[in-house]
């Protein structure tokens, strides 16, 4: 061994068995002829070798930019909706099928803004504006309420305008279980003080628009 | 697409006539019968060796650009080609054929003594992956203990350790052969 501890890289420093070792590797080395190796298939397998490599790349970075893409996206309808879900009105998302109503605002919005302190939110606006829908909340339009003088006016703008109680909506039929027989004193509350009967004999409750006509009562005598 | 970009990250362009592609023709053609020999050597089977050596000159051509710019190509090849067949052996292993013990043989004789090389190479193959990559670096490329360190990516004291105990055992299977080495490492060199 050298004095750096290196083994001496000359042959003629082998032992005897050493050397017959590096005799029998290259008698070994030389009993079989070397093949050709040509360089033209050499770079075919390396070009076959590399081509998955860059398809596999090719694919990752699409995979890596749709991911990317759509995380983007959702991220920004997530943004949205907490920019939506905040509580600033209640008439900002009303329920299928409910047109929104002042008296469903919690928040004084600057269109349904009534004079009222916090707390009344209803206003109590005796008008029957028609059947409410299924699965809305009571409203204004359904709360007969007969005091015009708890009625505050509405500012301009809004559907619901203050009418007389007694005229046409009553507590009957403003609670009437009837789908159809709500509807009916829009008619006559306008147009004919006289209430008509749209529908006798339909109905569960007594309402002013089923009362019998007087025609009609020797036929039943 | 991907087949420009293949030519291109190859190197080459579609007359064929790149300086970098002559330049590995020519490093093929004077290089490959060489690494062949070391390779058969390693492996002791021809349909390996030519494999290794494919797969060798594959991955040094991909590699060219950096290959080319050394001061010593072959011998990064060489690395390539070793650290392949340690790689392979880790996964092939088990499928490899244990040659046998050798018989021992007379002194004298000349057909005896083709024999006992033959023997000696298949005693040689009969060792580890790394114990007889580590042997075959040292008598067959000649290189020092810090150059196979540098190969095989170990310690120089692991490479010692490594030749010391496959000559060990090659010695073991050959006693008419073996003599006690002046150049055996002993325990305390380090």
């Amino acid at each position: 061994m050298t004095s750096n501890g290196e083994w001496p890289s000359s042959r003629n420093a082998y032992t005897p068995f050493e050397e017959e070792l590096v005799n029998a590797m290259k008698d070994f080395a030389n009993s079989a002829d070397a093949p050709d190796f040509t360089p033209s298939t050499v770079m075919r397998g390396a070009r076959r070798r590399t081509r998955p490599m860059i398809i596999a790349g090719v694919t990752a970075l699409f995979i890596l930019a749709g991911g990317g893409t759509a995380l983007a996206v959702t991220a920004s309808h997530t943004g949205n909706a907490g920019l939506h879900d905040r509580p600033v009105s209640a008439t900002s998302h009303p329920a299928k099928g409910c047109s929104p109503s002042a008296s469903a605002t919690p928040v004084p919005a600057p269109a349904t803004a009534t004079p009222e302190p916090a707390g009344t939110a209803i206003t109590p606006v005796p008008i029957a504006t028609g059947r409410p829908a299924k699965g809305c909340g009571p409203s204004a339009s359904a709360i007969p309420v007969p005091a015009p003088a708890t009625a505050t006016p509405e500012p301009a703008g809004t559907a619901i305008t203050p009418v007389p109680a007694g005229t046409a909506a009553t507590p009957a039929a403003a609670t009437d279980s009837h789908p159809r027989s709500a509807a009916a004193p829009l008619v006559p509350a306008t147009s004919s003080p006289v209430p008509v009967a749209s529908r006798p004999g339909s109905g569960s409750g007594p309402s002013a628009t089923r009362l019998p006509t007087p025609a009609a009562r020797p036929a039943n005598q | 697409l991907v087949d420009l970009a293949d030519e291109r990250m190859l190197g080459t362009d579609l007359s064929g006539t790149d300086p970098a592609e002559t330049d590995f023709r020519d490093f093929v053609a004077a290089r490959s019968a060489a690494l062949f020999r070391g390779a058969l050597v390693l492996t002791g089977n021809r349909e390996t060796a030519e494999d290794l050596v494919q797969e060798t000159l594959e991955r040094t051509w991909s590699k060219w650009s950096t290959v080319a710019a050394m001061d010593s190509p072959q011998a990064y090849v060489r690395r390539i080609m070793v650290n392949l067949a340690n790689d392979r052996w880790r996964k092939f292993r088990r499928t490899v054929a244990n040659h046998g013990d050798s018989d021992g043989v007379a002194p004298g004789d000349e057909y005896a003594q083709v024999d006992s090389r033959d023997q000696l190479v298949r005693a040689l193959h009969a060792l580890p992956m790394r114990m007889r990559t580590v042997v075959v670096l040292r008598y067959f490329h000649n290189l020092s203990d810090a150059e196979i360190a540098a190969d095989l990516r170990i310690s120089r004291s692991a490479a010692r350790s490594q030749l010391s105990r496959g000559i060990e055992r090659l010695r073991r299977q050959f006693p008419e052969l073996s003599d006690p080495s002046p150049l055996r490492p002993t325990g305390g060199s380090r």
